[in-house]
């Protein structure tokens, strides 16, 4: 506590430090609200201009790029069913809905508040309990990121109550697109039909991209020239009504919790998160049925959760020097860059720059909460251009995000062909978060599946001798009978109008 | 609606003279435009930091380095588009010549790329260590060697990646201190640091700069270093000398330049490499930050390192494909 105290003070204390931070908030805003461009993408980016900095400025920047670009997702989430930033992909779901039922004010503005709550419970996560986190985060070896992922499959079940059978065929499409590659124990090339590009895999954000701007804007250009419903937003308030905030405290508080623990894992990441805090807000409930017509529930478990995961990956990055993501990955190259040793040590010794990264992080959440307020009433005008105007604009957006990841032109075809593919699938009956949770939780699970095989030397059962993995499988096991259990009670778990 | 013509006209003539008057100008003299530094890891990774401290300070004639990331496949993406670049010196990649035999030998890519890549020099060498957790029952490398012995295969040994350079100089250690362990191959580096530290694995072998950080607070113990010297950045680290063994392993990194690159121009970028090695900022980054071993190998003792060294290597590389094909 005193830590964060000290490193907000000292930061407010210096203009210069917080203008740069204001405009790492600003920069990262702008890149999660374009479809294409990324958190991720906008830290490596900024990366060697913090070269010239000291390491308090070069560190408040990136961290204000990084909540910056994660909150500016839900923009377009909401206006236009299309994600801003792949971990914004579930706040489609009800946000979009709502904005069609003419509640868009209403959804972006609960929406920002949902973000700022995930960002302020997280840093009291991260501030209080950073080091204890960090055990809990140890805890989970190959077995437990396994018995994770399962779980995590388990989802799908009641993603898709309205057709199961199609989800589960999504589902494993996603897996399979997920294993395209160099298999993570041999190096054997799989799918790769000799392109020597693909050894790495689908390039993840090319990917999630092609299946949900590119898909959508297709998706979308079928109703050019015929007369569309127009969305229209009259009015963002400044704070969704009390009334609101009260009655999803519950929402608020798990969706920060799943996004914390899902944070402090490395290599899971906010789509996962914001996933599982959404199916978990439905199977509490009252109105699990409403999820998906345009439910405010909805936009509280996603945006909430993806928020909290920021805090989450800060917590290993700082007590142990090992990122939660791509993200954090980044930031701690750049405390080498600063000469700083990120370890345990630092945690420890370098209690200033720890400072600047507890206050830099409460600060961005602060900063980007106002900016967002301001920003979504420029946002909400460009509503007003013509969706022809619109759509190659973020089209260049998604070919230029998708070029510049890996500066190489195979990434645009995969972000083409998935896009292509995805168009395929969904006007088809098929729906498109089962796939992603496949193709993200699939390599997860094998590589951790064949790394724990081989430590446990072929030993299946040492799953179930390990308490967490058990707790986890258990989990995903009533998230697979969820429908079932409440067919038996008599409940109605209709997933809503948009079908899945 | 002529004046519009003449100017467009005007502008053609131009736009098509362009290229030729570069083409002059590449005749004359070399570098005449930015060069491309491929850094086959994301961005703020250790080649990556270590690529950014050459590029402020290397001179090439005025003309800027730019670093480009292109990540994936252990590394064997960015060399094989370094490997397909025009060989006229604008693309070079940063990587080793162990990596790349492993790339061939493990069958990731159907080019003998060390072979065929032009060094231009080997800069850094990073040792391997082996460590342990700092509450394990091995204080030092006989309690473990005896434990070993006495329950062959047991003990949980993990690194990243199940075949190239981190196994084989895994089966070196084995060999020399005649053990048999069970191996357990990681995908990143972050995650088997974070397996050792929560005790999911028994031993973890990676790089001496990867262990520095958790080895200074005492989170982890490091009890042998892979090279017959010890570390200058873990003094008090038994190294392979200390045991008799005659096994060694270091991994190298440096500068490649695609097959066929002219020599002057391999030339003039050794002398460019070499000269950033003299400045002592850029010494003191590499130690301190970075704790790489700075060395300097030319083109022609890198390729001569390759020759002496790369035929054992090759015989571990299959063996250790030929182990897991078994498993």
């Amino acid at each position: 506590m005193e830590t964060l105290l000290t490193g907000t003070i000292g930061l407010l204390g210096d203009p210069y430090s917080l203008l740069i931070l204001a405009f790492g908030v600003l920069f990262g805003q702008i890149f999660g609200a374009i479809p294409g461009l990324t958190a991720a993408l906008g830290v490596s980016l900024l990366l060697p201009f913090t070269f010239a900095m000291t390491p308090v400025q070069g560190i408040a920047m990136l961290i204000g790029i990084y909540v910056g670009g994660i909150s500016g997702g839900l923009y377009a989430a909401t206006l236009l069913n299309i994600p801003g930033t792949p971990s914004s992909l579930v706040t489609c779901f009800d946000g979009y809905p709502m904005a069609k039922k003419g509640q868009g004010g209403l959804a972006l503005s609960l929406g920002i508040f949902s973000s700022f709550v995930g960002g302020i419970i997280s840093l009291f996560a991260l501030v209080l309990i950073a080091p204890q986190l960090a055990k809990i985060g140890l805890m989970f070896g190959p077995w437990e990121y396994f018995s994770m992922g399962v779980m995590g499959l388990g989802v799908v079940v009641s993603l898709c109550s309205k057709d199961i059978v199609k989800g589960l065929i999504a589902a494993i499409i996603g897996m399979l697109l997920g294993m395209v590659g160099m298999d993570p124990v041999m190096g054997v090339n799989r799918f790769t039909f000799g392109a020597w590009q693909l050894s790495s895999g689908l390039p993840s954000l090319a990917t999630l991209m092609g299946f949900f701007a590119l898909c959508e804007i297709m998706t979308q250009l079928r109703s050019v020239g015929m007369k569309t419903e127009i969305i229209a937003v009259s009015k963002v308030p400044l704070f969704p009504p009390l009334k609101m905030i009260l009655r999803n405290i519950k929402g608020f508080s798990l969706s920060s919790f799943i996004g914390v623990i899902i944070g402090i894992l490395p290599g899971v990441g906010q789509v996962t998160a914001s996933l599982l805090s959404y199916n978990q807000l439905r199977q509490i409930s009252k109105t699990p049925e409403k999820f998906g017509t345009g439910h405010e529930e909805g936009v509280v478990a996603s945006e909430t959760a993806n928020n909290a995961v920021c805090g989450g990956a800060l917590i290993p990055m700082s007590t142990l020097g090992i990122p939660g993501d791509l993200v954090t990955s980044i930031l701690l190259g750049g405390l080498i860059i600063h000469g700083l040793q990120p370890g345990p040590l630092l945690f420890k010794t370098n209690t200033d720059i720890i400072g600047s990264i507890f206050g830099g992080y409460l600060i961005s959440n602060l900063i980007s909460f106002l900016m967002a307020l301001f920003l979504v009433r420029i946002f909400i005008k460009l509503l007003k251009v013509p969706m022809h105007y619109l759509f190659p604009v973020i089209l260049v957006m998604c070919v230029i995000g998708a070029f510049t990841i890996n500066n190489r032109m195979f990434d645009v075809w995969v972000l083409v062909g998935t896009g292509i593919v995805g168009y395929l699938l969904t006007q088809n009956g098929f729906s498109l978060p089962p796939i992603i949770l496949g193709y993200i939780l699939g390599p997860i699970i094998e590589s951790n599946y064949r790394t724990a095989i081989l430590a446990s030397r072929g030993n299946f059962l040492e799953v179930f001798t390990r308490p967490i993995s058990v707790f986890l499988l258990i989990l995903g096991l009533l998230f697979l009978l969820w429908p079932f259990i409440n067919i038996l009670r008599g409940k109605k778990t209709d997933a809503g109008a948009r079908g899945f | 609606m002529k004046k519009a013509l003449w100017i467009s006209a005007v502008l053609v003539l131009a736009l098509a003279v362009i290229p030729l008057a570069e083409g002059f100008a590449q005749d004359a003299k070399y570098p005449n435009k930015p060069i491309k530094m491929i850094v086959p890891f994301g961005a703020g990774g250790g080649t990556d930091t270590m690529v950014r401290a050459y590029q402020k300070y290397i001179d090439l004639g005025g003309q800027p380095m730019v670093v480009v990331n292109i990540a994936g496949g252990a590394g064997s993406i960015g060399v094989m588009e370094t490997y397909y670049a025009k060989p006229d010196g604008y693309t070079i990649v940063c990587t080793g010549w162990q990596s790349m035999l492993s790339y061939y030998v493990s069958n990731y890519v159907k080019v003998p790329v060390a072979e065929e890549m032009i060094p231009i020099a080997t800069t850094v060498s990073d040792p391997d260590v082996i460590a342990v957790v700092k509450n394990s029952p091995f204080k030092d490398v006989n309690a473990l060697v005896k434990y070993a012995q006495a329950n062959p295969g047991k003990l949980k040994w993990g690194s990243v990646g199940a075949v190239g350079s981190n196994y084989a100089a895994s089966m070196l250690v084995w060999r020399a201190l005649g053990i048999k362990v069970t191996y357990v191959p990681f995908d990143s580096a972050a995650k088997s640091r974070a397996a050792l530290l929560g005790g999911h694995i028994d031993v973890l072998l990676c790089q001496v700069s990867e262990i520095n950080p958790v080895a200074q607070s005492g989170d982890a113990l490091p009890i042998l270093v892979t090279t017959k010297k010890r570390s200058e950045f873990l003094p008090n680290c038994p190294s392979m000398g200390d045991i008799r063994a005659k096994e060694e392993f270091t991994l190298y990194r440096g500068f490649w330049a695609p097959p066929k690159t002219p020599k002057p121009i391999i030339d003039y970028l050794e002398k460019a490499f070499s000269k950033v090695h003299e400045n002592p900022e850029f010494r003191k980054f590499i130690m301190n930050d970075l704790k790489y071993s700075l060395m300097f190998a030319g083109s022609k003792e890198t390729r001569d390192i390759l020759n002496r060294e790369a035929p054992e290597l090759t015989i571990l590389y299959k063996e250790a494909l030929k182990n897991k094909a078994q498993k």
